[in-house]
C-alpha cells in the first residue's frame, strides 16, 4: 500500500532515446523504510529508469518527486545532496585516488559528520579500512562494488538506488553484497535495488516491480511474485 | 661548463614559465573539457597590462594585481563561449580548438592594431632589475631568478590546491571519472568555471614572471609560445600534469642549450622535431594521455 508521504513517487516517466521510447508511463513509489526491488531482463529499461531519478537522462513526460518535493528536471548535483544516491553499475568508482579519498568525495556533502560517517562504513566493510590508503583502482572486483556502495553512504542518504550490484562478481561476492543491502535496510536505509538476477532480488526485498520493454509489467509483495506462474516461467527459470 | 652550467639555469627558467603554461592548458583539458589554445594569449594581454601599468605606478602590488585581473577576467569571459560550443548536440572537444583558434587570432589582430601602435613593447630596467651574479660567463639575471623561484611556488601551491583540497578533488574527480563526479554530487558547471579563474590566476602569474624573464612583449609572441605550449602536453601526453611539469622543464633546458651550443634560431627546429618524433613512436605521450 503507498503511504500518504511516500520517500519517492513516479508519475507517469516517459524517457526516450531519440526515436526509441525507452520508458513508457512508468509509475512507481516507494515508502520510507522499504527494500523494493527492480527487476527485468537487460534492456527492459532499468538502469534507464534509475539514471532519470538522479536527472541523468532527459526526461519527456512525467514527474518524480522526493520526499514530497518535485525534482524532476533538477540538476544532479542538488538531487544528490537532498539525500539521493545512485550505486552505478559496473563499480564506478575514481581508480586513480586512495580508497579514502574516493569517500572522501562521497562526503563532501555532510563533513561535518565525516569520521563518524567513515567509521560506520568500516564496520559494514572491514575491508575497505584496510585498504584505506591504497590507489582505489588495485581492488578487486567485489571490493571495488563494496568501495562504490561506501561512496555512496557516505552522504548519509535517504533513499539508495543500486544498479545491478551482482554484475561480473562471483557467487560468495554476491551474497555478502546482498547481505550487507538486507543489513542496510534493517537500520532504516531505504532501498530500490534493480537486479537481473531474479531470485536474489525478490527474496532480499518486500516489495517488486516487473519492468518489461520499457514498461511496469507486474508489481506487488515480492512474496506473491515469487509464487506468481508467470513470472517462475519468465525469470526463475520455472516450468 | 660554465656555459653549461649557464644555460641550465637560464632554461630552468625558461622552462618554469612553459610549466605554467601547460598546466593552465592541462587542467582547461581536464576539468572544463575544452583545448584552450588561446590561453598564451591570455597571457600575453596580461603583460601588456603589466606594462601599461608600469606607467602609470612604479607599485609593483598594484601591477601584479593588475596583469593577474586581466588574465582572471579574460579566462572568464571565455567561459560561457565554451560551454555554449560544448553543449551543442554531437560536437566534440576538437571544435573547442577551433574556436579557441579563432579567439587566439582575434587576439594577436588586436594586439598588432591597437596595443602601443603593434609595436613590441619593452619592460624598464625597474622591472626587471639587472643581473643578481655574474662571475665569468655565469651570470644570472633576477628576471631568471624571479621566473624559476615564482614558477616554482606557483606549481607548488597548485598541486597543493589539485591534491589537498575539496576543491582539487572535484577537480580531480571530474578529469578522472565525469559520470561518478556528478553521481557523488559534485557540482560540474561551478567547478568548470572555477578551474577557468584558478587558470586564470596561473596565467597572470605566468605573464608576470615571463615578462620578468624577456623583459618584452609583441602581438605574436602568444602564437608562439601557444604552439610550444601544445607541443610540450603533446609530448607529455594529453592532459597529464606530471608529464606537463618534467617535460616543460626539459623543453626549456633544451631550447637554452641549444642556444648556447648551436644557434639560437635552430632552437624552434629542435623542440618541434622531438615532438614529431614522439607523436610517431609514442603517440600517447611520454607518460601517457589522461583523456
Amino acid at each position: 500500500m503507498e503511504k500518504k508521504n511516500s520517500i519517492l513517487k513516479i508519475e507517469n516517466l516517459s524517457v526516450s532515446y531519440g526515436p526509441i521510447k525507452a520508458l513508457k508511463n512508468i509509475d512507481l513509489y516507494i515508502n520510507e523504510g522499504e527494500f523494493v526491488s527492480l527487476i527485468g531482463a537487460n534492456g527492459a529499461g532499468k538502469t534507464t529508469l534509475l539514471k532519470a531519478v538522479l536527472g541523468i537522462n532527459t526526461i519527456e513526460r512525467g514527474n518524480i518527486f522526493f520526499l514530497g518535493k518535485d525534482i524532476t528536471r533538477k540538476p544532479t548535483n542538488v538531487i544528490v545532496s537532498s539525500g539521493l544516491s545512485l550505486i552505478p553499475e559496473g563499480h564506478i568508482i575514481f581508480s586513480s585516488m586512495s580508497v579514502l579519498e574516493n569517500l572522501q568525495l562521497g562526503a563532501y556533502q555532510s563533513l561535518a559528520t565525516f569520521k563518524e560517517n567513515l567509521e560506520k562504513i568500516f564496520e559494514y566493510f572491514p575491508i575497505l579500512q584496510k585498504r584505506s590508503n591504497q590507489i582505489a583502482g588495485t581492488l578487486s572486483g567485489g571490493e571495488q562494488q563494496m568501495l562504490s556502495m561506501g561512496r555512496a553512504l557516505m552522504s548519509k542518504p535517504k533513499l539508495i538506488l543500486v544498479d545491478e550490484p551482482s554484475l561480473g562478481l562471483a557467487p560468495k561476492i554476491v551474497l555478502d553484497i546482498f547481505n550487507i543491502l538486507i543489513e542496510l535496510n534493517k537500520e532504516g536505509y531505504t532501498i530500490l535495488l534493480s537486479e537481473q538476477n531474479a531470485k536474489k532480488a525478490l527474496e532480499s526485498s518486500s516489495r517488486c516491480y516487473v519492468m518489461k520493454t520499457g514498461e511496469i509489467a507486474m508489481s506487488g509483495p515480492s512474496l506473491d511474485l515469487m509464487n506468481n506462474p508467470q513470472i517462475q516461467q519468465a525469470y526463475l527459470g520455472g516450468c | 661548463m660554465e656555459i653549461f652550467i649557464a644555460q641550465l639555469i637560464s632554461g630552468l627558467s625558461l622552462g618554469s614559465i612553459y610549466v605554467l603554461l601547460v598546466t593552465g592548458f592541462n587542467l582547461m583539458l581536464l576539468v572544463a573539457k575544452i583545448i584552450q589554445f588561446a590561453y598564451p594569449q591570455i597571457v600575453v594581454i596580461s603583460m601588456y597590462t603589466c606594462w601599461w601599468a608600469l606607467k602609470i605606478t612604479s607599485n609593483k602590488l598594484l601591477i601584479i594585481i593588475a596583469g593577474i585581473t586581466v588574465s582572471v577576467a579574460l579566462s572568464l569571459l571565455s567561459e560561457p563561449i565554451f560551454r555554449k560550443i560544448s553543449s551543442i548536440k554531437d560536437v566534440d572537444i576538437n571544435a573547442t580548438f577551433i574556436a579557441s583558434m579563432g579567439i587566439a587570432m582575434i587576439m594577436m589582430d588586436v594586439m598588432s592594431h591597437s596595443f602601443n601602435y603593434g609595436f613590441p613593447v619593452a619592460f624598464p630596467p625597474k622591472w626587471i632589475g639587472g643581473n643578481i651574479l655574474s662571475f665569468g660567463l655565469i651570470t644570472i639575471s633576477k628576471g631568471q631568478l624571479f621566473a624559476l623561484v615564482g614558477g616554482v611556488i606557483a606549481v607548488s601551491v597548485f598541486f597543493y590546491l589539485l591534491y589537498r583540497t575539496n576543491q582539487g578533488r572535484f577537480f580531480r574527480a571530474i578529469a578522472e571519472n565525469r559520470l561518478a563526479a556528478e553521481l557523488v554530487g559534485i557540482p560540474i558547471t561551478k567547478t568548470s568555471i572555477f578551474s577557468y579563474f584558478i587558470v586564470g590566476i596561473l596565467g597572470g602569474f605566468s605573464a608576470i614572471l615571463f615578462s620578468m624573464l624577456i623583459g618584452s612583449a609583441s602581438p605574436w609572441l602568444g602564437e608562439f609560445v601557444a604552439l610550444k605550449m601544445l607541443a610540450v602536453s603533446i609530448v607529455a601526453g594529453l592532459g597529464n600534469l606530471h608529464g606537463g611539469l618534467v617535460c616543460g622543464l626539459l623543453l626549456g633546458i633544451i631550447e637554452a642549450i641549444a642556444v648556447g651550443y648551436i644557434s639560437g634560431s635552430w632552437s624552434n627546429v629542435i623542440a618541434f622535431v622531438i615532438m614529431l618524433a614522439v607523436i610517431l613512436i609514442k603517440p600517447e605521450g611520454l607518460f601517457g594521455t589522461k583523456i
